[in-house]
This record gives C-alpha cells, sequence and structure tokens, in this order.
C-alpha cells in the first residue's frame, strides 16, 4: 500500500527563518507548508500523511508550549522539533517532559535540523503503521462472532478448552472449532500471538 | 457734545435751584414788559421759556414752581382786570390755556431731563461695569497664562524624569538588551544557514537546479542584509551612550536609583539600606551610566539573596571618602556569594553563574567606572554574602589661573 508523501510544518514567525527552513526542507524532497503563528497552523488543513512539526518558542499570541498543549488536548499526536532562541533549561526540560523529539538553539546547523527532521517523520510513519495496524485488527476483531469473542476472551484468560466449553455450556469440540477461527481471523499463528493481540486490542479477562 | 455736568452741579442745591426758577421768571418778565410797548397784545411766550429751562436744569418742582409764579405774574399784569389776582369770566378760557400750557412745558421739560439723565448715568454705570470686567478678565488672563506656564514647566519635569526613568529601566534590562541584539541576530543567521546548506543541495542535485540555489543564495545575501542593519543599530545604540560627565550629588543618584528598585525590593523580601557618609564632595560622572551601574549591583544582590533566609535579606549600599580624591560607594549582600575560583571571571564578559545570565551586567559595570577613572572590584565570603565596591574620582573646583596649584 502506498504511503502519502510526508510533510513538515514549519510554524515560525520570522520570514527568514520560515523561508530558510523551507528551502532547506525542500531541497532534500520533503513536502512543506510555512505558517506565521500557532492560531494559523490550527486553522489549516491537514491530511493524515506522516508529518512533523518545526516549531519557535517564542511566537506572537499562544507560544509554541501553548500550541503543543493544545495539540496534545485535541488528541493530534505529531513529533515536534522546537526551535529556540536561548537555551533555556527549565522551559526545554518541560517542553520535552511534554513529549518535544528535539530542541534547536538558533542558530542551529541545517543538518542538525534534516536529522531531527528526518528522525521525526520516521516516529511519524511508524506510529500511523501502528495506528492503521491497530484499525485493522480492530476491524478483524469486529467480525469475529459474539461466540467467537467470548471463546477468545477465555483463552487469552489462560484457561483451558473444558474450562471456556464448561463456562460457555458447549462442548470442548466446538470451543476448539471457534479457537481455530479466531486464530485465523486475527492472523495469529500460536497463543503467545493472540495474547499481544488481545493485549493490543486491550480485551483482557474471559467473556467480555 | 457738551454735557451740561458743569451747570448741573451748580443747580445742586435745591433753594438754588428755585431762586434760579423765581429768576427765570423775573427775567421773562422783564423782557415781556420790555416788548410790551411794540405789540398789539402781551407776548407771554417768554415765560413758557422760563418754565421749560427751570424744568430742564431744577427739575419737576422747580418747574411747576416756574408754573406758578408765571402764573400769578401773568394773572396779576396782563389779565384783566389789571394788576389784581381776579379773573373776569370771559379772560378764564385764555387764562387756563396759558396755566396747562405751562404745566405741560415745565412737566415734559423736566420729565426728558430726568430721561436723559437716568440714561446718562444708565450709561456711566454701564462704562463702569465693562471697565471692570474688563480687568477682572485681564486679570484672570494673566493668572491663566501664568497658570499654564507652570503646567508646561511641571510636564517638561514630568517628561524629562520619564525619560530618564525609561534610561534607567533600559539600563535595568542591560542583559535583556544582549538577549534582544543575540535574537535580532539569529534569525538572519538561521536563514543564511539553512538557505546556504540548501543551496549546497539544489547545486549538488541532479540534474543541478540552478533556480533554486539562485533563489537561496539570493535569500542569503538578504538575511546577511539584515543582521547587518542589526548591528548598525547597535552601533549607533552604543554612540548614544558616550559618557557626558556633569558634577553630580552621588547620594542624589543613589537615591533616584533606590526609588526605581523599590518594588523589586518588596518583591523579593528584602530591606534595603542606605548609609551615606555624612557630607560628600560632588563626582564627575555620566549620570544615566552612574545609574546603570548602581542598579546593576543592586538588582545583582537582590538576586544572589533569593535563598537567603528572608530575616538576613538585607542590602546595604554605603558611601565613604576613600583615599585622597575618590569616593567609595559599597553594595553588600547577604547572599550567596561568590566562589573564590569564580572572583577572577565574573566581571569577564559573558561569564556567569546564574541559569538565565548573560554575563554582560558586571562587565559593563566595570567598563563604566573605569571609563570613569574609577574602579570596581568585589570581595565575599563564600555563602555568607558580597560587597561590590567602585570608586569615582570627586570633581575638583574649578582652579582660577594663577593660583596655586
Amino acid at each position: 500500500m502506498g504511503e502519502p508523501q510526508p510533510v513538515v510544518f514549519v510554524v515560525d514567525d520570522d520570514v527568514s527563518v520560515r523561508e530558510g527552513i523551507a528551502n532547506l526542507v525542500r531541497s532534500v524532497r520533503l513536502d512543506v507548508r510555512t505558517f506565521g503563528s500557532a492560531q494559523e497552523f490550527l486553522a489549516a488543513q491537514r491530511s493524515d500523511a506522516p508529518a512533523c512539526l518545526v516549531l519557535d518558542v517564542r511566537l506572537p499570541g499562544p507560544s509554541g508550549l501553548d500550541l503543543q498543549r493544545d495539540l496534545r488536548k485535541r488528541g493530534v499526536k505529531i513529533p515536534i522539533i522546537f526551535l529556540t532562541g536561548h537555551g533555556d533549561v527549565p522551559m526545554s526540560v518541560r517542553a520535552m517532559k511534554d513529549g518535544a523529539m528535539e530542541f534547536l538553539i538558533k542558530p542551529f546547523r541545517g543538518q542538525d535540523l534534516l536529522d531531527a527532521i528526518h528522525h521525526a517523520l520516521e516516529q511519524s510513519r511508524s506510529e500511523r503503521r501502528q495506528q492503521m495496524e491497530l484499525a485493522e485488527l480492530r476491524q478483524r476483531f469486529d467480525s469475529l462472532t459474539p461466540r467467537e469473542q467470548q471463546v477468545m476472551g477465555g483463552v487469552v484468560a489462560g484457561l483451558p478448552n473444558k474450562e471456556i466449553a464448561v463456562e460457555l455450556g458447549t462442548s470442548e469440540a466446538t470451543v476448539k472449532l471457534h479457537r481455530g477461527h479466531v486464530m485465523q481471523k486475527l492472523g495469529a499463528a500460536s497463543l503467545p500471538e493472540l495474547v499481544r493481540i488481545a493485549d493490543r486490542l486491550a480485551i483482557s479477562g474471559s467473556g467480555s | 457734545m457738551r454735557r451740561p455736568t458743569v451747570r448741573l452741579r451748580s443747580w445742586s442745591s435745591s433753594a438754588g435751584r428755585y431762586v434760579s426758577a423765581t429768576l427765570l421768571v423775573g427775567a421773562a418778565h422783564a423782557l415781556v414788559l420790555l416788548l410790551d410797548p411794540y405789540l398789539p397784545y402781551p407776548f407771554l411766550l417768554p415765560f413758557f421759556g422760563s418754565v421749560m429751562v427751570s424744568g430742564w436744569f431744577g427739575g419737576m418742582g422747580p418747574g411747576l414752581f416756574a408754573v406758578l409764579l408765571s402764573t400769578l405774574v401773568v394773572d396779576y399784569y396782563f389779565i384783566p382786570p389789571l394788576h389784581s389776582f381776579s379773573i373776569s369770566v370771559h379772560n378764564v378760557p385764555y387764562f387756563a390755556a396759558f396755566v396747562i400750557s405751562a404745566l405741560l412745558a415745565g412737566w415734559l421739560s423736566s420729565a426728558r431731563r430726568s430721561a436723559e439723565a437716568s440714561l446718562r448715568m444708565a450709561r456711566d454705570e454701564l462704562e463702569g461695569r465693562v471697565e471692570e470686567r474688563t480687568l477682572e478678565l485681564q486679570q484672570a488672563n494673566e493668572s491663566l497664562r501664568a497658570e499654564i506656564s507652570d503646567r508646561q514647566r511641571a510636564e517638561e519635569a514630568l517628561r524629562t524624569t520619564q525619560t530618564e526613568l525609561a534610561h534607567v529601566a533600559r539600563a535595568m534590562t542591560m542583559g535583556e538588551i544582549v538577549a534582544s541584539i543575540a535574537h535580532e541576530m539569529n534569525q538572519p543567521l538561521v536563514g543564511v544557514l539553512t538557505n546556504g546548506e540548501a543551496c549546497f543541495r539544489w547545486l549538488d542535485s541532479e540534474p543541478a537546479n540552478l533556480d533554486e540555489a539562485r533563489e537561496a543564495a539570493r535569500r542569503i545575501v538578504r538575511d546577511g542584509n539584515r543582521a547587518r542593519a542589526v548591528m548598525a543599530q547597535v552601533r549607533a545604540l552604543l554612540k548614544k551612550t558616550d559618557p557626558r560627565k556633569t558634577q553630580l550629588d552621588l547620594h542624589r543618584v543613589i537615591e533616584d536609583v533606590i526609588s526605581v528598585v523599590q518594588s523589586e525590593v518588596r518583591r523579593h523580601g528584602v530591606s534595603l539600606r542606605f548609609e551615606p557618609a555624612p557630607s560628600l564632595p560632588p563626582v564627575m560622572a555620566d549620570r544615566i551610566q552612574l545609574q546603570q551601574v548602581l542598579l546593576n549591583l543592586i538588582l545583582n544582590g537582590i538576586e544572589a539573596m533569593s535563598t537567603t533566609d528572608e530575616r538576613r535579606r538585607v542590602l546595604r549600599i554605603r558611601t565613604h571618602d576613600y583615599e585622597a580624591e575618590e569616593i567609595l560607594v559599597a553594595v553588600d549582600d547577604a547572599g550567596v556569594g561568590v566562589a573564590p575560583r569564580d572572583m577572577d571571571q565574573i566581571f569577564a564578559a559573558f561569564f556567569t553563574t546564574k541559569a538565565d545570565g548573560l554575563g554582560m551586567g558586571l562587565s559593563i559595570s566595570r567598563s563604566i567606572v573605569e571609563a570613569h577613572g574609577g574602579r570596581l572590584w568585589a570581595i565575599s565570603d563564600l555563602g555568607l554574602g558580597a560587597t561590590f565596591q567602585f570608586t569615582l574620582p570627586i570633581a575638583l573646583p574649578l582652579r582660577t589661573p594663577g593660583e596655586e596649584v
């Protein structure tokens, strides 16, 4: 499946910085979109393509840190590379705690920014992949019959077939049959793999 | 037009006015007698004249008095039977017409006269009032003008103080100026570096993208020029702060600075004590720059005590006569102090022990003091506090030529 082109978002109120970064990013064949303020960025349409955000700490209106918090509140997961004029230690610690990828002090080397961007896009990609896998798993799980979901609950809870059969009031052979379907539909090759899948889907215990 | 004020005054006593009326009637009688031989019948008009003149200058009373006299004289001498006050029946209408005419003449004359007099009085009064009001207005104008110039002076003084305070406030943020310059330089520098790197990449790509490379190079030059403009501004800023030395009362300068830092002092729970020497000669210094040094030392002292127990948070500013021709200013704090190994470096540019300091304050302060021919140094007990002190040469009195030096 073809992955959409990754996008680098740049938010900085200074035109020299904005254009310089945009030009550098384009020179490594990446799409770039620039914004002068946090509000402009929030108002813009964003696709679900892998992306990262190059964000100046000091902005007119809401600061870069405000934008970071705002995005987190909205559930937008985008790796952020912060730019700052001076290395303010407490501030950078706070930003990193809030999940910033990188903290670059102006003026930085172009290569350092590109490295940070590649790293951030890689993280965005893998995040995106996981999201898609999870969505697919969720879909597969939803395709199980209620009986099969009950059997799966028992299996991942570590109950033997016999016990599951007693609990569900059916025969052991039937349980085995359902169990086979579950493994097949979820694409699990082994019991540990099925448990891991259940984990990711946040299914635990029996009969859920 | 000549006003009869003088004559009016000579008529002013009422007896005089009645006497005048009598004389006038007498004169009229004489005139009538004088004309009588030449006329076929008595010519009585002069009596009306005397009545009118009496009424005019004497008022209603003398006018009526003249009427009475004229009536008696006319009845006695000219109305038959002559030389008697009795009147024959067929002469009654003639006599009555005379009396009525005389009464009317007297009344009209005096009424007209008093109307004119009151009009004149009103006019005079009005003129007086206008003069009075004009004077009042002039005085009001005068005091208003004085007030305006007072206010202008006050505003001038206020503006001067504000300008000075703004300057001091700027000094307060000496570190911030440097931070702002750094920020202003940073932005174009980021542009230069990123565009430069991009330019290489456009040139190195297969095939080379010359348009993009050219565009990147254009931006490099643009951002470089922007940095150049920032530097020009910095140079202008430095030029402006050439010391302008004047004779200063050092204690007043210190008091000014103390008033500026009051809020900072309160906010940090510091008690500030000023211990001036009993009397000091003036110093030669640039006031603004001296304020900058004092501010920097005071704010440093306050900051150094942020972890000191609140009861010990005392900042002392002392002044002393020092050596022969110098004054010493000392700022003592009870803060963290300076480590011996840092002592040599604290006055160096960009050296700082603060988390967010830029290491410019003390270095600039020392260069200011040295530009004034003084010295700035520190003494410290680590953990107990520090004293930052500087000397300034006193202003020498101007010697008159020929005086022994």
